[in-house]
């Protein structure tokens, strides 16, 4: 039988034509020379365009640190709109910072809180902000603008290859009723030995990555015995890699 | 009354799109087009692990349903740079979810009230909404796109947000305007053409 190989998004590389690497880094070279005349040499200005397409090429790998939602002005205004999210995220909020209290209890406490912040965008006035940010508690009587900083919330590395400890108990009675057989041969295969698995296509895993759930048309292979309410390990099918 | 024609070209967008789904569109090029409802242990391909979630039905029904959620990426831990909150099919007419670089391309092109406006290739809506939004409806906007389909899915899109200045039309936007007797030959030609006027205020006294 043969093994499956299972990458962490960090082994994923974004690929581009030569041709089109070419054109955009030849745009960010532009940027580099126009903004550093003195003392810069045209070495420099191409290896910090390369550095930079790098930087992009990576980001695009990844979810948006700030989700920005647009208010259809037509029907709405702006201010209705961010109370309506506040009262329909306050499940999921509650839910995620109950997490993050937990994993903070059986890791070293920080001194810091993190919260969901929906505001308005600076820049856009029909567009709203949901982020995570952070404060230090002792900071919290100060200006909030020092005060708040853009926080991850609950996620996991970009190196991460392999799900962390499950999250309810429920889940380790649901693995225990495999066949030890059975899930000796799955962690020979190199899958994890806490969660049951389930595989998703391309597509499906771009949207993945830019926040969406898991719809049964993206589902490509799914372990035996998966049941509903189960905490499930989820990885794409091939993409290009190093 | 003044006819005054505005074009958006998206430029950027075009030159970034091909890199974005270059990661996702040779996989097949190895011929491992899989079937779906494999078992796990069937599965030796490369695969990526992109986190954790609750699956919200059984295996059977995600391989006999042809549609609804699968697994809950929102109530698991998913690998990303910040845990987004589960919007979709949220406040679907009073707002949508949009990022930063095409919330940009309507506000550059700074569209008011009593305008003619025409998109040139409109699909999946966004954008178009967006210009009907800042507007507040009162304008003629002429949105085309290439697909008939997609045509229908954005007109059912504006009538959902409310913007009932928005003329959808399924035609390929090249062939609509003469340029010495001639249409244009791809879109590619007519924003290379209208980006040496990149300025978008420069490129509207063009058709003054």
């Amino acid at each position: 039988m043969v093994a499956p190989k299972i990458s962490s998004i960090e082994d994923l590389k974004v690929s581009i034509p030569e041709h089109a690497r070419e054109y955009l880094e030849h745009q960010l070279r532009h940027l580099y020379s126009e903004q550093n005349v003195e003392g810069n040499t045209m070495l420099s200005s191409n290896l910090e365009a390369k550095h930079h397409l790098d930087r992009i090429l990576k980001a695009m790998k990844l979810s948006p640190k700030i989700t920005l939602c647009r208010v259809n002005l037509i029907l709405a205004k702006r201010d209705d709109v961010i109370n309506e999210l506040e009262d329909l995220l306050q499940e999921w909020k509650n839910e995620r910072l109950d997490r993050i209290q937990l994993m903070k209890s059986s890791n070293s406490n920080d001194g810091r809180d993190v919260f969901l912040k929906i505001c308005p965008n600076s820049i856009f006035e029909d567009c709203i902000e949901i982020k995570w940010c952070c404060t230090n508690i002792k900071e919290l009587n100060a200006d909030e603008k020092h005060s708040c900083k853009i926080a991850k919330g609950l996620v996991l590395n970009s190196n991460c290859r392999h799900p962390p400890p499950p999250t309810s108990s429920h889940n380790k009675n649901r693995l225990s009723s495999m066949s030890s057989e059975r899930r000796l041969k799955r962690k020979d295969l190199g899958w994890p030995d806490t969660h049951r698995v389930v595989i998703c296509d391309r597509f499906c895993g771009e949207a993945v990555l830019r926040g969406s759930d898991i719809f049964v048309r993206g589902i490509l292979c799914a372990d035996s015995g998966v049941r509903a309410g189960e905490e499930v390990a989820v990885s794409v099918k091939d993409m290009i890699c190093e | 009354m003044r006819i005054e024609y505005l074009m958006i070209v998206l430029l950027t967008i075009i030159s970034i799109n091909p890199s974005w789904q270059q990661v996702y569109a040779d996989l097949n090029e190895n011929g491992s087009k899989m079937s779906r409802g494999l078992l796990l242990e069937q599965y030796n391909g490369h695969c990526i692990f992109l986190g954790t979630g609750i699956t919200a039905c059984s295996r059977a029904e995600m391989f006999n349903q042809q549609q609804g959620v699968g697994v809950y990426l929102s109530k698991g831990i998913r690998v990303a740079q910040s845990d987004s909150p589960p919007l979709n099919n949220v406040l679907t007419d009073k707002m949508m979810l949009q990022n930063l670089p095409s919330v940009l391309v309507a506000r550059a092109l700074d569209p008011k009230r009593g305008e003619i406006l025409l998109d040139m290739c409109c699909a999946p809506g966004g954008k178009t909404s967006h210009m009907a939004s800042i507007v507040r409806n009162d304008a003629l906007i002429v949105a085309c796109d290439k697909s008939r389909k997609k045509v229908l899915s954005v007109r059912e899109n504006l009538k959902q947000k409310g913007a009932t200045c928005v003329i959808p039309l399924a035609t390929d936007s090249t062939k609509l305007v003469e340029r010495n007797g001639s249409t244009w030959q791809s879109v590619k030609e007519v924003s290379l053409y209208f980006s040496k006027l990149l300025s978008l205020k420069l490129f509207y006294e063009q058709f003054n």
